[in-house]
């Protein structure tokens, strides 16, 4: 066994290469300037995405959780181009490196294996292509003042990166022992990188026009763009107004991504993506351990290729036992169709953060017009347990949405604001709430609606303003602030569950970097709509 | 050639490598005792480093088997390995590390523990010259100390058997001399030497044997005074007589292994030379002069010019060396 460790290249004490690794490459001016200039691009884009967002949300209604969103993916995507730039740079050099540098002899001539040479390079590249992409993450943090994004979504972009800077690390590496030469071996890297990453999509492009289809999703698994954009998709949505604003983005995007509601495959893309490079990985770096050999490189022994197809066999349990844990997410949800609806919302893992079904306290309309007594909808329902809602109902729906910001989730903790205007907006909007609403088209309310819903707020201290959109309300240019300490409250359309119980997005909006949303969840209770919870993502800023 | 030491540090047997259809090297045969100097010449292209890489595990043979201490060198190659000490004939040094990281880096490769490492670096800078240097980064270093710091790389786990690929090329005289010196060290610390080179006046101070490699073919091989001996066809004798020169001459005819002798005036000074060239031992040589001085020839002096490696060197591969 400890035979075995030892040729395999797992051995106790520091790899003599990572010593001499980390000694040459982090002396001197060189890894400082790179660092530097890693670090200075990374700055750089994102005060520009800063700069650009907050001129933006001079002149439209953005909200600081798409924001917060769209930077955070341009991060993930900034950080996914450095990776795929410095990585085959790093690595393509380091098997031909030392047969250039004619050393490569001298290493074989001592008892240090081939593995562990090769372990070596791998851990000593990685952890530096590692420290250029950890070093920006406190820049990431840029992404918390405009909220949007959960710890988790973090995490699992973060995984997706790692899992590809790895691939490509190892793919530098195989190119490097291959050629032997480390101009060849970092083109040919290079190239790889790029036909992984366009091939896919231009395939599935293809397959698309010719087909006149949707194109099957899982072409697009191989693809790191689509991967970390399948990772990234809970928290984001196409119809994000921010990445309207990047028209090339959003037609990568809208190509890329892989809608979870896809019907050919249960899961999101990354769950195909991660196991497909570890098993890329993992071939690549079994053959690269062949490459290395300096006798008979190409002759694979029976033993080898035996170890080799075992450690391939256990990789593919792990990865069936993995999928077989978490089916009941997903696949089985859709065999017995639970939730087998258009809305991806059931068959999704729970939603990221935070307060789900929690109850609100709600301030009794005190005195006041009473409003009219609602029936709770009995005519003959079109889905069992679906509610129908009438006028008198959206008008006391959207009433109590409105009272509930402007008097409790106004953000100002105990003591309310009190603003002296409120305008509120005539068409819905729902990307104003929890991001994993579903999206249905905009509705102007009516006449008469408006009025019910101003009459019933009428005890409010403050003015009720209508407004068309968001838009027309006077900002202070600056800080965007709306002018005359007035506050903007803009309603989702209402989605009626299963359960009887109504869920509304709702936004409130004072300046540039004071708003909130929710998706607020109400139910009849004693011949009255009354909020009893929000569900999904809040945010704040 | 076929020296019957019961103690060979390195033996092989029919020694072939073929690249495609080129034989780099053919049925080599070689023992090499241990504690010996042994030197490997012939012209570039002969199979030289071929030969040194096989024997250091870095190329397999196509046949044949390399044997070092008793041992098949192919069954356990890093266990062997540790017994070797190999420096190739174009090496590289690893640019940002300083000369003391370069041999910690080679001694960290050979498993030795921090303490152990410390004090051979120590021991061998001191022993290639270079503690001056010790803090200095390698790519500052002049071409013969990174020959000699290359040298001291393959020493770091203290080999019995050191294999050195054309260690004094590309060095001037100076550094050349420093080289043989350290060579001569390490023969004297009792370790087995193999060299290769084709420059045979540096092999010839410093070898204690030899062997000729031609076109992949061992020619000769074995301690260098038997070789010598081997290939002596004749001896050139200078004989400066002060009596008559046919008389001599005479004398010089009636003893066996004579054959031409050519007679020249000595220049500024009386008497005549003779050169004659002469087949025989030592013996025959000693019984030579006797004869002389036993039938009166007033010699002045009886000398002997030894042939040298170079000429050897020629006649073995028939002039074919350009």
């Amino acid at each position: 066994m400890k035979q075995w460790m030892a040729r395999s290249g797992f051995r106790l004490g520091v790899n003599p290469i990572i010593v001499k690794e980390l000694r040459s490459r982090m002396r001197g001016p060189r890894a400082f300037i790179t660092l530097t200039i890693v670090l200075l691009l990374t700055g750089g884009v994102l005060f520009g995405l800063l700069q650009l967002v907050l001129a933006t949300s001079r002149y439209t209604t953005v909200l600081s959780p798409q924001l917060g969103q769209g930077m955070f993916a341009a991060l993930a995507y900034l950080e996914l181009f450095m990776i795929c730039a410095i990585t085959p740079a790093v690595t393509a050099g380091a098997i031909s490196g030392e047969k250039e540098k004619q050393t490569y002899e001298m290493l074989m001539a001592t008892p240090l294996s081939p593995a562990r040479i090769l372990w070596g390079k791998l851990i000593s590249a990685m952890s530096y292509v590692l420290l250029l992409l950890f070093a920006a993450i406190p820049l990431a943090s840029i992404v918390f003042i405009f909220g949007g994004v959960a710890p988790r979504e973090m995490i699992k972009a973060l995984v997706v990166l790692l899992v590809i800077a790895i691939t490509v690390g190892i793919l530098g590496l195989f190119m490097s022992a291959l050629f032997g030469r480390t101009g060849w071996a970092t083109v040919a890297s290079y190239i790889t990188v790029v036909l992984m990453t366009a091939a896919p999509i231009f395939i599935a492009v293809l397959v698309g026009v010719l087909r006149q289809s949707e194109p099957p999703r899982w072409i697009l698994a191989p693809s790191p763009i689509s991967a970390l954009a399948a990772a990234l998709a809970p928290s984001l949505s196409q119809s994000d107004s921010f990445f309207q604003l990047f028209y090339v983005l959003s037609g990568i995007w809208n190509i890329g991504i892989s809608p979870i509601s896809q019907t050919e495959i249960p899961r999101p893309l990354y769950h195909y993506s991660l196991p497909f490079y570890g098993s890329l990985s993992l071939v690549l770096y079994l053959m690269t351990m062949r490459l290395v050999q300096p006798t008979r490189r190409f002759r694979i022994r029976a033993r080898e290729a035996l170890v080799g197809a075992a450690i391939l066999m256990v990789f593919c349990g792990l990865v069936a036992a993995a999928f077989l844990l978490t089916a009941g997410r997903y696949e089985w949800a859709r065999a017995n169709g639970l939730g087998f609806d258009p809305t991806p919302a059931p068959i999704m893992p729970p939603p990221v953060i935070a307060v789900e079904q929690q109850v609100v306290q709600i301030y009794p309309p005190p005195g006041g017009p009473t409003p009219t007594p609602l029936s709770r909808p009995t005519s003959t329902p079109a889905a069992p347990g679906e509610v129908t809602l009438n006028e008198e109902a959206r008008a006391q729906i959207y009433a109590a949405v409105a009272r509930q910001l402007y008097t409790v989730d106004h953000t100002f903790g105990d003591q309310p604001p009190n603003w002296p205007v409120i305008y509120l907006v005539q068409t819905t909007d729902d990307g104003v709430g929890d991001p994993n609403t579903p999206k249905e088209e905009p509705v102007t309310l009516d006449e008469a609606t408006m009025q019910s819903i101003s009459a019933a707020l009428a005890d409010l201290p403050a003015e009720i303003r209508w407004t068309a959109s968001s838009d027309e309300v006077a900002k202070d240019p600056q800080t965007g602030q709306v002018e005359g300490n007035g506050v903007i409250v803009t309603f989702g359309n209402l989605h009626a569950q299963k359960d009887g119980s109504v869920h509304v997005p709702a936004s409130l909006y004072f300046s540039g970097l004071g708003a909130a949303g929710k998706t607020y969840i109400l139910e009849f209770i004693d011949g009255q709509w009354t909020i009893t919870g929000t569900t999904g993502v809040e945010w704040t800023s | 050639m076929s020296e019957a030491t019961p103690t060979m540090a390195i033996e092989t047997r029919n020694l072939t490598r073929q690249y495609g259809k080129l034989t780099a090297v053919q049925d080599l045969n070689l023992a090499i005792p241990k504690g010996s100097l042994f030197g490997l010449i012939g012209p570039n292209g002969a199979g030289k480093t071929t030969t040194l890489r096989m024997l250091a595990g870095l190329l397999e043979p196509t046949s044949g088997e390399i044997i070092l201490n008793g041992n098949p060198i192919q069954q356990n190659l890093t266990i062997l390995r540790r017994q070797i000490g190999y420096m190739p004939d174009f090496f590289g040094v690893y640019e940002d590390l300083l000369v003391w990281e370069y041999l910690d880096f080679f001694a960290r490769c050979y498993e030795l523990p921090a303490r152990r490492r410390k004090v051979i670096i120590d021991e061998l800078l001191d022993l290639v010259d270079l503690t001056e240097k010790r803090d200095a980064y390698v790519h500052t270093l002049s071409r013969g100390m990174r020959q000699r710091l290359c040298l001291a790389h393959a020493m770091v786990h203290d080999p019995q058997v050191l294999l050195l690929d054309e260690p004094a090329s590309g060095l001037d005289p100076r550094a050349r001399v420093e080289m043989r010196e350290l060579l001569r060290e390490l023969g004297a610390m009792g370790k087995t030497v193999v060299l290769s080179s084709h420059i045979l006046s540096e092999l010839a101070e410093l070898c204690d044997s030899i062997g000729i490699i031609e076109r992949g073919r061992l020619v000769a091989s074995g301690r260098l005074d038997l070789i010598r001996a081997q290939l002596q066809e004749g001896r050139r004798l200078h004989i400066h007589l002060l009596s008559d020169a046919a008389e001599a001459e005479a004398i010089l005819r009636n003893q066996p292994g004579v054959g031409r002798i050519e007679a020249d005036p000595v220049n500024g000074a009386s008497g005549v030379k003779l050169d004659v060239d002469f087949s025989g031992d030592e013996n025959a040589v000693a019984d030579l002069l006797a004869a002389l001085v036993s039938r009166g020839t007033r010699v002045v002096s009886f000398s002997e010019n030894r042939t040298g490696l170079e000429e050897v060197f020629l006649r073995l591969t028939k002039g074919e060396v350009a």
